[in-house]
């Protein structure tokens, strides 16, 4: 079946400038579909070109079934939420709202119809007389989503929409987005450099760096199977260790030689070969810590570590370890039980364990 | 906030002073000029071309001869024309110079004020010999059948027009390119993102973003168009004359200064009262902001 959305082999460049480069993926419909990444790695230039106002060298862009690739921006069935909201200055908040409906020829009670229905979505009826510098960020980010959303887009594009906006009401605004979203059920496509509002808010993110994207998928699975080094360090914490397969146990563990550490059954996903050198991903809530005393279970892999730092996050703590040569990121969620028993301290000799499963073996390509 | 409530005393006087001389250069040299000539409408002329004692109204109901009111009419249609052409132009090409990369954005503006660089007399004469009925450009066109061997360029109301669009044009652009630049062209893409076709975003997005620049380039072009003398002197012959031709002739020629003074104050009353009256209604918000968009923001 085809794709409600779909990137082809996208090329796109600036002069000499590679931004995109062979991109393709594939938006369901009603899905909320994040591409994330660090600035300056293409996202906001893909968004640009599902828009229509940018080309792509190579490659084609498809909606619903139709090819899109040349199309100029009035004649798409998408809609675009800017980066610094983009309204029209000159302007109500009703006449802004107003805009894409009259543009189409809409008559003037139908118009009246649609616009009323709009702001009730957004809840800023009592600020509809009011030009947009008389408005919050907030609300503007929202008129700004209503001016979008009342032509039935097919696709809602939105750029980095709450950059803009202070933490608290980037907050209150996910929210809102979410309720919208459920709201029209329009797919989305969200573009930001913020992992926690792509986490929160798709129901898919691609991971992109340097042009290319590096993983589609869900939230979770971003998060507990990276695919690349890059994926498993952008989203989340984590500790990396150099290493190299040393022997495959089977077909999905292998013998890892974490260099300085020791020799480790390991989790061995994307089955690399004997030899390979890795990189081996262990987020800092997978540890566990346990004192001299305690003996660590046998199916857990462990080494001796040296407590450095503690900081204490309220719902959590975070603990620094030396092990070798590394400087090791444990993250420790407060449970009544644990109170009880004797908390690690500064400069506490431990073991320090993990599962084997708990930890993704990504092949250590050269640079 | 707090500041400016505490040097408020202080500022009040060295506002007084920073504002003296202009207020006294403005009050000895527009205002006492602009009442004399008023009062001087209002007196007869004696037979040494001299102002006479006596005061009338009889010069003023005498500017409601024909021939006046039909110099009036051209006058005022004259100028709204130049200054239609010169917005015309001026905004597509204010908005192409805003459009370009800010660095090479200055040699375009370089080369929109560098006819300004040379005398405007000397211009005007250099109209005077493209337009010549043996110029080169005139022959052109009656050689390629254009125009026919019975039309003639110059002395005529058509090269008045020209002339004086030539003259006025750099000053509508720049106002009207001041506000194009400060304009965010995200808002074209904004527009048609939301289904405007290119020229439905320049009409009800880019032209009210920049009506301050448009308001302002209205002013410079208008306002001395009316009062123009030298170009209708040199390219209008007698069918281009204009008011300001027509002051000139009573000061000199007939040495009338009350009939003169008379029809200056009324030049300057067709120039002064729509300005009034834009003050005291609604416009006069938008004047104070073309104000602002002329100088600092």
């Amino acid at each position: 079946m085809a794709a409600f959305f779909e990137l082809q082999n996208i090329e796109k460049y600036f002069g000499s400038n590679h931004v995109v480069k062979n991109v393709s993926f594939q938006v369901n419909c009603g899905e909320v579909f994040s591409i994330l990444g660090p600035s300056g790695c293409g996202k906001t230039t893909i968004l640009r070109m599902a828009g229509g106002f940018e080309e792509p060298e190579s490659g084609s862009i498809w909606l619903d079934g139709k090819e899109i690739t040349s199309l100029a921006p009035n004649k798409r069935k998408i809609n675009t939420v800017f980066q610094n909201y983009a309204l029209f200055p000159h302007m109500t908040v009703w006449d802004n709202i107003a805009f894409g409906p009259r543009t189409a020829g809409m008559k003037e009670p139908e118009v009246s119809e649609k616009v009323e229905g709009m702001l009730k979505i957004i809840r800023l009826g009592e600020h509809a007389d009011k030009k947009p510098d008389m408005i919050s960020g907030g609300q503007k980010q929202r008129v700004a989503i209503a001016r979008a959303l009342i032509n039935n887009p097919k696709l809602l594009l939105l750029d980095e929409p709450l950059a803009a906006l202070d933490l608290k009401l980037r907050q209150y605004m996910l929210l809102e987005l979410d309720r919208i979203h459920d709201e029209v059920g329009t797919t989305f496509i969200y573009v930001t450099h913020d992992q926690g509002e792509a986490m929160s808010l798709s129901d898919r993110i691609a991971v992109m760096n340097n042009g290319v994207i590096e993983q589609v998928g869900t939230p979770a699975e971003i998060y507990e199977t990276p695919r690349t080094k890059f994926v498993a360090s952008f989203i989340g914490d984590t500790n990396f260790f150099d290493g190299k397969i040393t022997s495959l146990i089977d077909s999905e563990y292998c013998k890892i030689d974490m260099f300085g550490l020791g020799e480790f059954a390991s989790y061995n996903e994307h089955k690399l070969g004997e030899g390979s050198p890795v990189s081996v991903s262990i987020r800092p809530e997978k540890f566990r810590i346990f004192d001299k005393s305690e003996s660590v279970p046998t199916e857990l892999n462990s080494v001796e570590a040296e407590i450095l730092d503690i900081v204490y996050q309220g719902a959590q703590t975070r603990y620094w370890l030396r092990s070798g040569k590394y400087r090791i990121n444990v993250l420790r969620q407060h449970n009544r039980c644990y109170l009880d028993t004797r908390q690690p301290t500064w400069g506490d000799k431990v073991r320090l364990a993990w599962h084997r499963d708990d930890i993704t073996t990504l092949e250590n390509a050269p640079r | 906030m707090g500041n400016t409530e505490k040097y408020r005393g202080k500022t009040g006087i060295s506002e007084a002073l920073l504002t003296a001389p202009s207020f006294f250069w403005l009050a000895s040299f527009f205002v006492v000029p602009s009442v004399l000539i008023f009062a001087i409408s209002f007196k007869i002329s004696n037979s040494s071309g001299g102002i006479g004692d006596i005061w009338t109204l009889e010069t003023w109901s005498g500017l409601l001869r024909t021939d006046y009111l039909a110099i009036l009419w051209r006058t005022v249609w004259v100028s709204a024309a130049i200054t239609a052409i010169c917005l015309l132009l001026g905004i597509p090409v204010g908005y192409w110079i805003a459009r370009q990369r800010p660095g090479v954005r200055y040699w375009y503006l370089l080369l929109v004020i560098v006819p300004l660089w040379t005398n405007f007399l000397i211009r005007i004469f250099a109209w005077k010999i493209v337009l010549h009925p043996d110029g080169f450009l005139r022959s052109a066109l009656v050689y390629s059948g254009i125009i026919s061997p019975d039309t003639f360029l110059l002395n005529n109301i058509g090269s008045v027009i020209a002339v004086s669009v030539y003259t006025y044009l750099p000053f509508a652009i720049l106002p009207i390119y001041a506000a194009a630049e400060k304009f965010n062209f995200g808002l074209i893409e904004a527009a048609a993102d939301l289904g405007a076709s290119r020229f439905k975003a320049f009409a009800s997005i880019f032209l009210p973003g920049i009506k301050r620049g448009i308001l302002t380039a209205v002013l410079i072009v208008m306002i001395p168009s009316l009062g123009s003398y030298a170009v209708p002197d040199l390219v209008g012959g007698i069918d281009g004359e204009m008011l300001g031709n027509k002051i000139a002739q009573r000061v000199t020629a007939n040495r009338n200064l009350p009939e003169a003074s008379a029809l200056a104050a009324m030049l300057t009353l067709i120039i002064t009262l729509p300005i009034i009256f834009l003050i005291a209604g609604k416009g006069g918000k938008i004047l104070l902001n073309a104000r602002r968009a002329g100088g600092d923001k």
